[in-house]
């Protein structure tokens, strides 16, 4: 009982702590000026807000940009990575941990050498579609989190279950699509979530790769935050974190589908 | 089913080595052996999860089907009991309605009725490891393959759940490689069993046989027979060369036949011819009860016996002096 109140403390400076940046940050995107002293602003606006949507604001087309880089970041991680985890988690090759140390070197390699790394590489793929080869650096930079989430969840599968199956008749493809990939959806649903994530807020692989032709939201954003125009660049952190949010819930959505549908009781 | 002088090798250790066996139809044999002598490994390699480094499988009919189910029942946690019993039958692209329909029926055979949507953690143990027989029964197995399939049960689901399976196959006439450390469980289902060491069958007999006749010490001291002594023993006690062949060197008694006799019954009864026999003296080590009675540990100069009492009225104490009397045609008798 003792601990009750003060887990609910706890929680609720937790919660504070995450939700206090974000009160200024919706009151100056919808006013141009709020001066020190003042608690609150004296006129309210929502220009901000109709500048983002207008031509100009341009923050659609880096919704959308972002949206279909993320999206064949992701697929590219499942491609590549489902497979690469499979293998690292089942198999036992030698150089496995030279080769499970090269999936998960972006996590460690600084920044910078990956950049001018992939500046190098830029020019080289400069006849690929703006999308695909910023896509690309995406993969590289996503890559480690996804193949080691699903990595983790194989490890703990084992491979009894599949060796039921095989008995059964089930050849590696059945397998895959009827026992693991069931049993991989929570660390599934994870991965594909940090990627979405983690691809949407890249600005340098972005820039680098497309040559900064290809506006996704962090690229559109980026000038309004050194123009020191508070009003603008709140409304776009604002709205950066929308998709975010909404990812959120829909990850925890999928998940309790999932689950619900595993834990489901006849009657 | 025939095994072809079957090697199997991993990771260049030969686990199974050149070994033959055949398998008749409706048969079941049951391997033994300790702990890494192979039979698990010739169990895969049967059911093609190890490849066979050499020699060959072959059927009487062409071609055979196996079914294997492991000590631990990997049901396929996702799936419902229904959809697990299915599993092969999904594999081998039955129609929904006609698999659902054919795994429904066959619940009844599996003492499943009405737990069909259940899922696996809903179920008990044993109830696991019959949706797991069901799993591998339903695609009719021309040979069914288990790897201590009852190992981790208590004794008393054990027991139920052996004699359901034995009457199970009585019925439907599949055979069984059975694979089990249980003398018990051997002895109350096998037709033939076969005993295995370092991946080579030792033996291949009845069970009578096997405790009768064991091949050698080694396979004595597996089936952890009591009371087993050199023939030089034997014959000390018996004062006298006994009538045995030259390689029969070893001979074992079962500890209900050694007899433990008062002073004054000691002397042939009424005339009655009786056989050769020996009376030894000793005391007693050490008193363990049993179903029966009591398991004594006779110690008989550097020799200890096993020897086993009927009715527990009378409790044996220790350091007690005793006489045993032993039958010479009790004695079973074997080679080194």
């Amino acid at each position: 009982m003792v601990k009750k109140p003060l887990e609910i403390t706890l929680i609720g400076i937790l919660t504070l702590f995450i939700l206090l940046p974000f009160i200024p940050l919706v009151i100056w995107s919808f006013t141009k000026h709020w001066p020190w002293p003042l608690l609150m602003p004296e006129n309210w606006t929502i220009e901000s807000w109709t500048y983002l949507f207008s031509i100009s604001g341009r923050a659609f087309e880096g919704i959308l940009n972002s949206f279909i880089v993320a999206a064949i970041a992701l697929l590219g991680n499942i491609v590549l990575g489902i497979p690469a985890a499979r293998a690292l988690a089942q198999n036992e090759f030698i150089g496995k941990n030279i080769v499970f140390s090269i999936l998960l070197a972006p996590l460690f390699i600084p920044y910078t050498i990956s950049i001018i790394g992939m500046h190098d590489f830029a020019l080289r793929l400069d006849f690929l579609n703006d999308y695909v080869s910023t896509a690309i650096a995406h993969i590289l930079v996503t890559l480690p989190y996804f193949v080691a989430t699903i990595w983790f969840q194989y490890r703990l599968m084992g491979k009894k279950l599949n060796e039921a199956a095989s008995i059964l008749g089930a050849n590696e493809w059945k397998i895959f699509l009827w026992i693991e990939f069931p049993l991989l959806v929570p660390s599934f649903l994870l991965g594909s979530f940090l990627v979405l994530v983690v691809s949407y807020s890249q600005y340098l692989p972005t820039w680098i790769m497309s040559g900064g032709t290809l506006l996704t939201l962090p690229l559109v954003i980026f000038p309004y935050a050194n123009s020191g125009n508070s009003s603008i660049v709140s409304a776009y952190s604002l709205l950066f974190f929308a998709p975010i949010l909404l990812l959120l819930i829909i990850y925890f959505l999928l998940l309790r589908i999932n689950n619900r549908k595993n834990t489901n009781e006849s009657r | 089913m025939h095994l072809d002088q079957v090697t199997i090798k991993i990771h260049q250790d030969s686990i199974i080595n050149s070994l033959s066996l055949s398998i008749h139809p409706g048969e079941i044999f049951v391997l033994m052996g300790p702990s890494g002598s192979g039979k698990t490994t010739l169990l895969k390699g049967i059911a093609g999860l190890l490849s066979l480094t050499s020699g060959r499988i072959s059927w009487e009919n062409g071609i055979g089907t196996t079914g294997l189910v492991f000590q631990e029942p990997r049901l396929f946690p996702h799936l419902t009991v229904l959809e697990n019993i299915a599993f092969g039958l999904r594999v081998q692209g039955v129609a929904t309605k006609e698999r659902r329909l054919q795994a429904g029926n066959f619940l009844k055979s599996l003492q499943l009725e009405n737990l069909g949507n259940r899922y696996p953690h809903q179920l008990s143990g044993g109830q696991q490891q019959r949706v797991s027989l069901g799993r591998a029964l339903i695609l009719n197995p021309d040979l069914l393959l288990l790897d201590e399939p009852f190992a981790s049960l208590d004794t008393s689901l054990r027991e139920d759940l052996i004699s359901w399976l034995y009457q199970l196959q009585r019925r439907l006439g599949f055979s069984i490689l059975w694979v089990t450390h249980y003398i018990d469980e051997a002895l109350s289902i096998a037709d033939r069993i076969g005993i295995i060491f370092e991946g080579k069958l030792q033996q291949i007999g009845n069970p009578s046989e096997i405790f009768q006749q064991p091949d050698s010490e080694k396979i004595a001291h597996f089936l952890s027979l009591p009371n087993r002594f050199s023939k030089q023993q034997w014959q000390n006690w018996f004062q006298r060369d006994l009538p045995l062949p030259q390689t029969l060197n070893r001979g074992w008694i079962d500890s209900n036949h050694l007899q433990i006799i008062d002073e004054e019954s000691q002397l042939p009864s009424n005339g009655i011819k009786e056989g050769l026999y020996s009376i030894i003296s000793g005391f007693i080590m050490k008193v363990k009860p049993n179903r029966e009675g009591y398991t004594l540990t006779i110690q008989s100069n550097s020799e200890t016996l096993e020897v086993s009492t009927i009715g527990w009225s009378k409790v044996p104490a220790l350091q007690e002096s005793i006489k045993i009397k032993i039958m010479f045609e009790h004695i079973y008798w074997y080679s080194e």
